[in-house]
């Protein structure tokens, strides 16, 4: 009975070949990634929802035309609140993490970081691109002489306008050149029983349009000295005042007291203009989370004076810088050049000058014609006057400090009723304490 | 059963092999499964307490730190408690003052509850004046706060709070549910009062998301947990719980949260285990099945490679049987079955051998039998013949020659029946008409002489039984022919023997003559000489047993022959 042993050993074999068999499978799949000689790089942002769909097809384009580059959204916060990113952030830099790409909400929060040696410098890349970055772009996050990032999106400011108010007051779409005293005669008769003339919001520009729009720096002087003592900061400070009184505008205690936010305020029709920046034009397109059937029109931010020249511009912006701890920095430079020539999938208007301005308001609109009125939004987004005097060279490491001393004075102003000069004289002596400290 | 045994030889080992295995393998596998079944349900039901004693030991440190962490907002002597002392009464941020201590508290909610473990906890206080202060992690906005609080929250119903304990509240109990799907499910309420003014300063409102729940029962991957109450009325289910009512044999692990008088209830259908189990099982069912199969099939195979060679065994047997001799079995191994086949196929070729043999017997024998009748169709012609030459010698009157043929008929037909027995008496006769013929032959004028005991004349004895011995007589003892040859033949009884003598007058025998004739009648050569004598003494012999034959020298000088045939007594009453 020999070949019965010999069954039985081969019964043995097979089985255990079978168990083998059955153990091999996890261990494979385990590595994955770069093995192909593509690198993968990060994209850290605050920015989800809608904005990170519209960002992910933008990679998923990138990624075609790039083959051996990947490139890994991550919000690094759940609330899409950009100071909580900045926190984050900077944990992430404390951990030692490389970091790629790195999206910014403003130019100042940007050359904080460069300043103190998180990002890295992009004027040999320029350079081998023949970019000149104030040229290219509306702002140049510069510092110290070199260039620390690529604006993507430019977020230029305007007051948007329900045209059902503007049309049951009679009035016309306001033009380059107006001013804040129209804009207060405005707000004025646009004012019904159950609507504001105007809104204006907590932040810091609500506090003084002029010196976003017209001062190189609105809150620093080329001497690095504070700004706060210039005339136009006492001018709108009165202004606001005047319009509360006039009950044109929601009263300053009750928008803090009742957290309004200044989305539900323009689209519930609590107030009839909106100063605002462009970020609102996805706002208007979400009609499920901002319901709403009115048009809205378009209209530049006032100037202070009829002195002012025509075309200056309050600009916010995106930006995109690299981490000096980045492997991949041409690549990471590669993507933030990409994402600022974006034309036909848009979150907002690119940073780069040089592109095909009408194609960008045609893919801002959309097919929400209803809602976005096209000539007048071109008419102030485009325009061939326009300049930005803001000076990114003006600023420094602590100035994004500052915006709060004047949201701080303007508070003070309006809550206590203190002359402006009063308060303009506290901002001063705040903003130099913090200058101060950072001397 | 029954018929297994009555089965061929191969499908008996196949059975047997499959018995041998599947059944021991079959009744292993039972007991194991049922012995692993209550050893896992034992220890399942272990680490089942286990999970919710530990969920419910974090759920509680929660509750204790957050109880801790509201603690900060009540001490005395610190920064929070001046902003919230003059907050309290605000019923609007009316100076920059009262807009730093809303902020101040705002930033301290912040601060404070994002650090209670991994609750991120919804924070927002209410002054007594129902104005609201929210911390940064709040899903609900603001006004939807304010427009589900103020109606249920007031003056009095913050007085009833005791400042010294922390309440939890459904968001139902504070019309705060169904308004977001992120939004907290239970409120951690605690209200403060100024003591030394013995004012209402507000009430804190906590609220413990469902992603705190839902992160704390994710890492649990069957069953479902359900927060109880003091009242057990469910304050938290897990998002499979509503999966669990159909199932009711479910087993059910309980944890108490000190901290709150709550209760965590994990339940797990015992299905659910009992399906891993099983599942497992059926997994090394399936494997061992499907080896037994493999085994099986090799196994068969095998044997009927062995089993092979048996077959065509059998089936060689059976066409052999039936009659086809040319098939063999074909040889193709050395082993047993080889040497089998090598036997059986040599066994065939004997068979075949004797087969022709008889054949080929059974032909020469038809051949013969033919050939026999032929032969009795002559002696018939020429006795008839004869019989007409007699009838014509007759008719012409010459009696002697007449006489010649009658006994040359009568010798003939004696011839023709020579195996058949005759009487002595006739027998002599014979002899006289053989005489007859002899004597026309050889022209001796021979006397025969015949004497007999009256008794003995119908002794049976061979046809033609002395005839040999008298021609042997004549051509032999009388060649050189004598005056008066005589034969005398005697048949005689002596005792219980019967003696026939036959006596002549020739000339004799010398002793070597005669030993060599009884030599040669003994003993069985193929000498042809003396076959008469030879043959006489065996057919005598062949008739009657116990016979001697004997050579003796007469009174005349002539040869005697004598027969003894002894013992015959019972012949002898038949004579």
């Amino acid at each position: 009975m020999s070949w019965k042993k010999g069954m039985f050993s081969l019964f043995l074999v097979s089985l255990v070949l079978m168990l083998a068999a059955c153990g091999n499978n996890d261990a494979s799949n385990e590595a994955g990634g770069d093995d192909d000689g593509s690198v993968t790089i990060n994209y850290y942002t605050w920015e989800g929802d809608e904005k990170e769909r519209i960002v992910a097809e933008i990679i998923e384009n990138f990624e075609a035309e790039n083959p051996d580059i990947k490139v890994n959204y991550e919000t690094l916060v759940s609330s899409n609140d950009s100071l909580e990113f900045y926190q984050q952030l900077d944990i992430k830099v404390g951990t030692g993490d490389s970091i790629d790409v790195v999206a910014f909400s403003h130019v100042d929060f940007l050359l904080e970081r460069a300043a103190r040696g998180v990002l890295a410098p992009l004027d040999d890349f320029m350079e081998a691109d023949s970019i000149d970055p104030t040229e290219e772009y509306y702002v140049a996050p510069q510092y110290d002489g070199q260039t620390f990032g690529i604006q993507d999106l430019s977020q230029p400011w305007f007051v948007a306008i329900n045209k059902d108010a503007l049309d049951a007051a009679g009035l016309d779409v306001p033009e380059w050149g107006w001013t804040w005293d129209d804009f207060q005669e405005y707000a004025a008769q646009l004012t019904t029983d159950d609507q504001y003339g105007a809104y204006f919001h907590t932040w810091g520009e609500f506090a003084n349009f002029p010196a976003y729009a017209e001062l190189p720096h609105p809150y620093l002087t080329d001497s690095e000295e504070p700004v706060f003592d210039h005339p136009v900061f006492a001018d709108f400070f009165d202004l606001r005042r005047e319009m509360e009184e006039e009950g044109s505008v929601r009263k300053f205690q009750d928008v803090i007291a009742a957290e309004t936010h200044y989305a539900t305020e323009f689209f519930n029709e609590e107030a009839a203009m909106l100063p605002i920046g462009s970020f609102i034009i996805d706002m208007i397109k979400d009609k499920e989370s901002y319901p709403h059937d009115f048009q809205t029109v378009f209209a530049p931010i006032p100037r202070s004076s009829e002195d002012v020249e025509i075309g200056s511009m309050y600009m916010g912006g995106h930006y995109l810088a690299v981490g000096e701890s980045s492997e991949h920095k041409e690549e990471s430079y590669k993507f933030a050049k990409y994402m600022a020539e974006q034309v036909e999938v848009i979150s907002d208007f690119p940073g780069s000058r040089h592109v095909d301005q009408g194609e960008v308001i045609d893919t801002m609109i959309g097919d929400n014609a209803d809602l976005i009125d096209q000539d007048t939004l071109a008419a102030t987004v485009y325009d061939d006057n326009i300049f930005i005097p803001y000076d990114p060279a003006y600023s420094t490491a602590y100035s994004n400090e500052l915006k709060s001393v004047l949201e701080d004075g303007f508070s003070q102003y309006i809550l206590d009723g203190i002359d402006s000069s009063e308060a303009q004289e506290a901002m001063v002596q705040q903003a130099n304490d913090i200058i101060d400290r950072n001397q | 059963m029954k018929s297994l045994f009555y089965s061929s030889f191969y499908k008996k080992i196949q059975s047997t092999m499959i018995i041998f295995i599947i059944i021991p393998l079959i009744i292993a596998s039972v007991v194991s499964f049922i012995l692993i079944r209550n050893l896992v349900i034992e220890k399942v039901e272990n680490t089942h307490q286990n999970v919710v004693n530990m969920m419910a030991s974090d759920m509680n440190d929660m509750v204790d730190e957050m109880i801790d962490t509201t603690n900060l907002y009540g001490r005395s002597q610190t920064d929070i408690l001046d902003r919230m002392k003059n907050f309290a009464a605000s019923t609007s941020i009316s100076s920059y003052d009262v807009y730093q201590d809303y902020r101040e508290i705002a930033e301290y909610l912040s601060i404070t509850f994002s650090g209670v473990s991994s609750v991120n906890a919804e924070s927002f206080f209410m002054n007594s004046e129902n104005l609201i202060i929210r911390g940064n992690n709040n899903v609900l906005s603001h006004q939807e706060l304010e427009s589900s609080l103020r109606t249920i929250v007031d003056q009095h119903w913050m007085e009833q709070k005791n400042p010294n304990r922390l309440y939890f509240l459904r968001a139902s109990e504070l019309d705060l549910h169904d308004i977001n799907d992120h939004a907290a499910e239970i409120y951690a309420v605690r209200s403060y009062k100024d003591f030394v003014s013995n004012e209402m300063m507000g009430i804190l409102f906590l609220g413990i998301p469902e992603s705190y729940f839902e992160q704390l029962f994710q890492d649990v991957e069957t069953g479902a947990f359900q927060l109880l109450d003091k009242e057990k009325q469910t304050l938290i289910r897990s998002a499979r719980f509503d999966d669990l009512t159909q199932d009711n044999d479910l087993l059910v692990s309980r944890a108490a949260l000190p901290s709150t008088d709550w209760e965590l209830v994990y339940y797990v259908p015992a299905g659910d285990i009992m399906k891993e189990i099983t599942s497992t099982f059926s997994f090394y069912a399936i494997l061992i099945a499907v080896c037994v199969l493999i085994f099986l099939i090799i196994s068969f195979y095998i044997g009927s490679t062995i089993y092979r060679p048996l077959r065509r065994l059998k089936s060689t047997v059976e066409e052999f049987g039936e009659g086809n001799l040319q098939v063999r079995f074909p040889v193709e191994t050395k082993d047993e079955i080889g040497l089998l086949g090598r036997a059986f196929n040599h066994m065939l070729n004997q068979i075949n051998d004797l087969l022709d043999k008889v054949k080929q017997e059974e032909a020469e024998k038809r051949k013969l039998e033919l050939r026999a009748l032929f032969a009795q169709i002559r002696p018939h012609f020429l006795i008839n013949t004869l019989n007409s030459i007699k009838c014509s010698l007759l008719l012409e009157d010459d009696e002697v020659h007449s006489k010649k043929i009658e006994s040359l008929t009568r010798l003939l037909r004696a011839n023709m029946r020579a195996e058949e027995l005759t009487t002595v008496k006739e027998e002599c006769r014979l002899l006289y008409d053989y005489i007859e013929i002899m004597k026309l032959r050889s022209d001796l004028q021979i006397e025969l002489r015949t004497n007999m005991d009256d008794d003995l004349c119908s002794f049976k004895v061979p046809r033609l039984l002395l005839q040999p011995i008298v021609e042997n007589a004549i051509i032999h003892g009388f060649s050189d022919l004598p005056d008066s040859p005589v034969i005398e033949v005697n048949i005689k009884k002596q005792e219980e023997d019967i003696l026939i003598k036959v006596i002549d007058n020739g000339a004799g025998m010398d002793e070597s003559k005669r030993e060599e004739v009884l030599y040669t009648i003994h003993h069985h050569d193929n000498l042809a000489d003396h076959i008469g004598v030879k043959n006489v003494y065996h057919r005598l012999k062949l008739t009657y047993q116990n016979v001697t034959i004997d050579i003796e020298t007469n009174k005349w000088g002539g040869t005697t022959f004598v027969f003894i045939i002894s013992n015959n007594a019972e012949l002898l009453t038949h004579a």
